[in-house]
């Protein structure tokens, strides 16, 4: 664990991604040929040309907007179903079988429908995005509330708390590391889902450059743009963390990345 | 009104389990609280002195008798009622400041200003003065305690219902929170009832010991205090009264 703990941004975990950038240049170079495999340097040319492009930016600024509006929908409407689920025992009853079996279910799978429903567009493109995102947040929220002690709710109740004050003031800070381990896990996987909707389906962003370029032969391009879904979700990543250091201080991000890991 | 609190004929019935069995855990319990008075209840554990103050707090409901309150009948946690718990580190929320703590109950429904005035005078009664900003688990354990006291003091309560408050507290931090309790009591008119399972404590305290055997429990004397109402550490518990109550009450613990 503590080495996935150390690893995020330090100077031997970066050092560690250009030995590895070092031995796939020398392997390409020298050692095997695979005409469509090309060296990192060649990708890192191809991506210096596509930075000067207009395209190349509103593709990215397409799939963020994408991802971060499906992960919006999806973290209010996971807080929200959590917390539903987590404080009233009848709505649990009558919806943990039915989220029990729709909790597996891949969100790609919903890409044909989506098509079906709303056409090559960024409505499909959400619906993709929102069902799987939606998961992690109302579980986590639920387990958060679940695991609030009851010692707490008679604390509450003898302090004679509203109904509103209770679950804004005490339910939700006391549930907030958990509900912020689901909105991450949600904000990398809205990423991930935006670009395969891109691929199947919505015409537009990353994904749909992806499968472009590769249909274009230049598979320097498309490297260029596997990259930059990387360095999309380090930058977010860190911006989250960022966020999440402010709201909760004294609790340092990497014990949130140790909780990510867990689940 | 003489009593503020009136319970009769109060019988408690907890499911073990399975729904149909059912122990029995308060029996036949009579108790009267007048304005101004410490009331300490002391018993072995496990007798059912939690259970008393719970129902007397609303927080468990009882099964047969009368609960009176104010003249009405207690169901849920009544206003001017003040619940202080034994286990303070779960009673506070650690993410609040001492202050933001304090002010959780009374935030909502006074001004801001009149908020911020009573949360200043319960740090000053409880001697938190200077750690407004602290969060919980930056105080000592008197001091978490002490500050779920100014939190229950905050809503200016007729009563406060304290379960065996001083239990964790070294012995120098208890017999300061005791003389602390006992000038509340003459500062405000404020009533006590007083859990705990020493002795001394309930002598040193206390107006009137009641002593509870049990399970289920049931008081089976209720002693009035005669002591001087100028308490002091070494000197009150030094009286031969003191002794003499101490030596009466452990007998009636005990049985014999």
């Amino acid at each position: 664990m503590t080495f996935v703990k150390n690893s995020s941004l330090s100077f031997r975990g970066i050092a560690g991604v250009f030995l590895f950038l070092f031995f796939w240049e020398i392997l390409i170079r020298f050692l095997i040929q695979f005409d469509n495999l090309p060296a990192p340097s060649a990708i890192l040319f191809s991506w210096f040309d596509l930075l000067t492009l207009k395209q190349y930016w509103e593709e990215i600024a397409h799939t963020l907007f994408a991802a971060m509006l499906g992960w919006t929908v999806a973290s209010f409407a996971g807080i929200f179903l959590g917390l539903l689920l987590g404080l009233s025992k009848t709505f649990y009853k009558y919806t943990s079988t039915s989220i029990e079996v729709m909790r597996p279910w891949p969100g790609v799978a919903f890409a044909p429908i989506g098509l079906l429903l709303f056409g090559f567009s960024l409505k499909m493109e959400l619906l993709v995005i929102i069902l799987p995102a939606l998961w992690p947040v109302l579980v986590n929220t639920m387990g958060g509330i679940v695991n609030i002690p009851k010692s707490l709710y008679e604390v509450v109740a003898s302090l004679r708390l509203t109904n509103f004050a209770k679950i804004y003031k005490v339910f939700i800070p006391s549930a907030k590391a958990s509900i912020l381990v689901g909105l991450r896990i949600s904000l990398s996987l809205s990423i991930i889902m935006a670009v395969v909707a891109e691929m199947i389906g919505s015409p537009n962003g990353i994904g749909y450059a992806i499968i472009r370029e590769q249909q274009a032969m230049k598979p320097t391009n498309m490297f260029a743009y596997i990259f930059t879904i990387a360095l999309i979700n380090v930058f977010i990543n860190y911006l989250l963390s960022k966020i999440v250091d402010r709201l909760s201080p004294g609790k340092p991000t990497s014990r949130l990345n140790q909780k990510v890991l867990v689940q | 009104m003489k009593f503020i609190y009136q319970i009769e004929n109060l019988f408690l019935e907890l499911p073990i389990g399975n729904p149909e069995e059912k122990r029995s855990i308060l029996k036949n319990i009579h108790l009267t609280i007048e304005a101004g008075k410490i009331y300490t209840i002391v018993g072995a554990s496990g007798c059912g002195k939690t259970s008393l103050l719970r129902v007397m707090g609303g927080l468990t409901q009882k099964s047969s008798g009368k609960v009176l309150y104010q003249n009405k009948e207690v169901s849920s946690p009544p206003e001017g009622v003040a619940f202080v718990f034994q286990d303070y580190a779960n009673a506070l929320l650690p993410w609040r400041t001492v202050e933001k703590n304090i002010s959780l109950p009374i935030e909502d429904s006074l001004s801001a200003l009149e908020c911020s005035a009573r949360v200043k005078e319960a740090i000053a009664q409880v001697h938190l003065t200077g750690r407004e900003n602290d969060y919980p688990w930056q105080l000592s354990g008197g001091m978490q305690q002490r500050l779920q006291i100014a939190r229950a003091l905050a809503t200016k309560p007729n009563v406060l219902l304290m379960d065996e408050p001083f239990a964790a507290l070294d012995a120098m931090t208890k017999a300061s929170m005791q003389d602390e309790l006992l000038k509340l009591r003459d500062q405000t008119n404020i009533s006590i009832v007083f859990i705990t399972h020493d002795i001394e404590e309930a002598i040193y305290i206390g107006d009137q010991v009641s002593i509870m055997r049990g399970p289920p429990g049931e008081i089976f004397e209720a002693i009035d205090i005669s002591l001087s109402p100028n308490r002091d550490q070494l000197t009150t518990r030094g009286l031969p009264e003191f002794l003499q109550y101490r030596k009466l009450i452990h007998e009636s613990i005990k049985g014999h």
